[in-house]
């Protein structure tokens, strides 16, 4: 855990200028106190989790039903998707409006409304609050003000939102609508994807010790994946193409990956004993064979073959955050599913291609805490500048600074050219 | 069938408490090219959280249907990955026999897994229940389906060794 003593002076600074000053040698320098200091940790949770931003809160397949529910988090606050009685979809804080307890305890489930276990406060599928146990007094002592309203009570509501079912949540009223947060080229990423019916076959929850913005920025990765994974090089397993695609939207944050099918596919053999497990025969349109959507703050999907996943973070402490998959595979197709149970040995914890990446981000932020604020990444491959709001190649990490650019606006920053750290109060579309 | 009395197949309980004894060392003596050999052929080799199976759910962490998958996964391990520098310690107790039919054994056994990474430092990785089915091949105890039924379904870094 990062010290939380002798951090006042940070925050001070944090406050005091933006949160930071950029490395004077630009975007290719990544300071690594964004990954240990608990005030750029909380000054996140308030200004991307709790600011503008639309966060990944669900599938509308897991809440089918009026009543169904799923919990999770977005940032470091715990929420609750619901569908109500109109078949609307809503979201909620999980906090009992009277003293804060854990009204929702279960991860999932399907119910009438929710009651807080601590006094017995119920709120219906909004969230509202419904019931008051001794609001009008007992035996004629005690009780609420007559002034008490409790339809002023509330778990306190999130704006919903969803593009071809995937549901997505904000706590600001700034938020762009939710078509133009997520750009064009992700929605139609996305409205390929579900343009079949799905079903989501299961979840995985993960724990890694390091900081959430070291995975996320690695599903962009394009220089790691050759050097860092070596299972489809072991195997000779048919790589992908190299022709790929990185798509940037939302200042950078955002990212749609795209590589190609490799032409030569069907005429190497691996080495593989059971090649099943590193199929690439996509499901998805086009001639795609993986495709990575990150979207900022907290979603990434990962589409490879059958193997389809959400991975939704949860930032825990500055060098702690969990994931939780979400797997879901085409519903119409019985040897989809098939396929899917077999590829996805190659992801989540236990990945062929991904247990690595567990390693590596643990292992960075094992050895930058012992000097927090002292020193930087390099991000330096293709040049220096953050790119336009495409690529279309692999050996690049102008992805990578266009990411970080984009995040340090939206964290206030002061930019390496001296700019105005205030300009990222601005919400803009690229 | 299971517990103490006249039903009690104590031959067929102690051979599958000897076989689990037998696989916690394999795997914690880092011996990894053995552990497909706990196996038929056709044996499958399942990881899923409680969470997963209770749900109805598929959720399988590792999903191999295979001994052959099982030998990729040690090659994978020996010579593709990279994954945490640690050893294993495999503590498995209430082994038992909880009914058997066409002469496959509905087996089960609690397990918990500890781990020490290379600086020495030791710490529950894994809980949970193996819920087995197993078959005798010439006398011997196999693995027609081994399910590793994880109470931590929150996996803390990585999961490269079997459990």
């Amino acid at each position: 855990m990062a010290a939380m003593a002798d951090n006042s002076g940070r925050i001070d600074r944090v406050s005091n200028t933006g949160g930071l000053v950029w490395p004077a040698e630009g975007w290719s320098r990544v300071p690594f106190e964004l990954f240990c200091d608990p005030g750029i940790h909380e000054r996140e949770d308030e200004r991307l989790f709790r600011g503008p931003h639309w966060s990944y809160l669900g599938l509308e397949v897991e809440v089918p039903e009026p009543g169904d529910y799923t919990t999770s988090y977005v940032g470091a606050t715990p929420v609750v998707l619901v569908r109500d009685e109109g078949g609307g979809l809503r979201a909620f804080v999980n906090r009992c409006a009277h003293r804060g307890a854990e009204v929702v305890r279960r991860p999932r489930g399907n119910a009438r409304g929710f009651t807080c276990i601590y006094h017995n406060w119920s709120y219906d599928r909004a969230g509202r609050v419904v019931g008051v146990p001794w609001e009008k007094g007992r035996g004629g002592a005690g009780g609420y003000d007559p002034a008490f309203d409790k339809a002023q009570h509330r778990m306190r509501p999130l704006r919903v939102a969803s593009w071809a079912g995937v549901v997505f949540g904000t706590f600001s009223d700034d938020a762009p609508p939710l078509d133009d947060y997520l750009g064009p080229a992700i929605r139609e990423r996305l409205s390929a994807v579900f343009a079949r019916p799905v079903a989501v076959t299961g979840y995985q929850r993960h724990t890694i010790r390091a900081n959430w913005k070291l995975l996320y920025e690695n599903s962009r990765d394009f220089y790691h994946a050759p050097q860092l994974h070596k299972f489809f090089g072991a195997f000779g397993i048919v790589q992908p193409d190299q022709a790929a695609r990185a798509e940037m939207w939302h200042e950078g944050t955002h990212c749609l990956l795209t590589i190609y099918q490799n032409p030569d596919a069907g005429n190497r053999r691996t080495r593989l004993e059971e090649p099943r497990v590193a199929a690439f025969r996509t499901a998805l349109p086009e001639s795609i064979a993986i495709s990575i959507v990150g979207i900022f703050p907290n979603c990434l999907f990962t589409l490879i073959g059958s193997a389809f996943s959400i991975r939704q973070f949860r930032p825990k402490a500055p060098d702690r955050f969990e994931v939780v998959y979400t797997y879901f595979t085409y519903a119409d197709d019985p040897e989809c599913l098939r396929e899917h149970l077999f590829q996805n040995n190659q992801f989540g914890p236990a990945g062929y291609v991904a247990m690595e990446d567990a390693e590596v981000v643990e292992k960075i932020q094992a050895r930058i805490a012992l000097g927090a604020d002292k020193g930087s990444g390099l991000v330096a491959m293709d040049g220096t500048d953050t790119t336009p709001e495409r690529i279309d190649h692999m050996v690049s990490e102008a992805n990578l600074r266009a990411m970080w650019k984009g995040y340090a606006r939206f964290m206030g920053f002061a930019p390496p050219d001296g700019g105005r750290p205030g300009a990222a109060q601005e919400q803009t579309q690229r | 069938m299971s517990g103490i009395g006249p039903g009690i197949d104590r031959d067929a309980l102690f051979a599958i408490e000897q076989m689990n004894k037998a696989y916690a060392r394999c795997l914690d003596d880092d011996r990894l090219e053995g552990w497909p050999d706990f196996f038929l052929d056709d044996g499958r080799y399942l990881i899923q959280s409680r969470e997963n199976r209770d749900a109805g759910l598929y959720g399988y962490i590792l999903y191999f249907e295979n001994r052959a998958m099982m030998r990729d996964r040690v090659t994978s391990l020996r010579v593709a990955n990279y994954y945490n520098l640690h050893t294993d310690r495999h503590l498995i107790a209430n082994v038992d026999i909880l009914g058997v039919e066409d002469g496959v054994y509905d087996a089960r056994a609690n397990y918990a897994v500890i781990q020490t990474d290379a600086e020495g430092r030791s710490g529950l990785f894994s809980a949970g229940e193996y819920v087995d089915r197993i078959v005798f091949v010439e006398g011997a105890p196999k693995f027609a389906e081994r399910l590793v039924l994880l109470d931590t379904s929150n996996i803390v870094g990585l999961l490269a060794v079997p459990l």
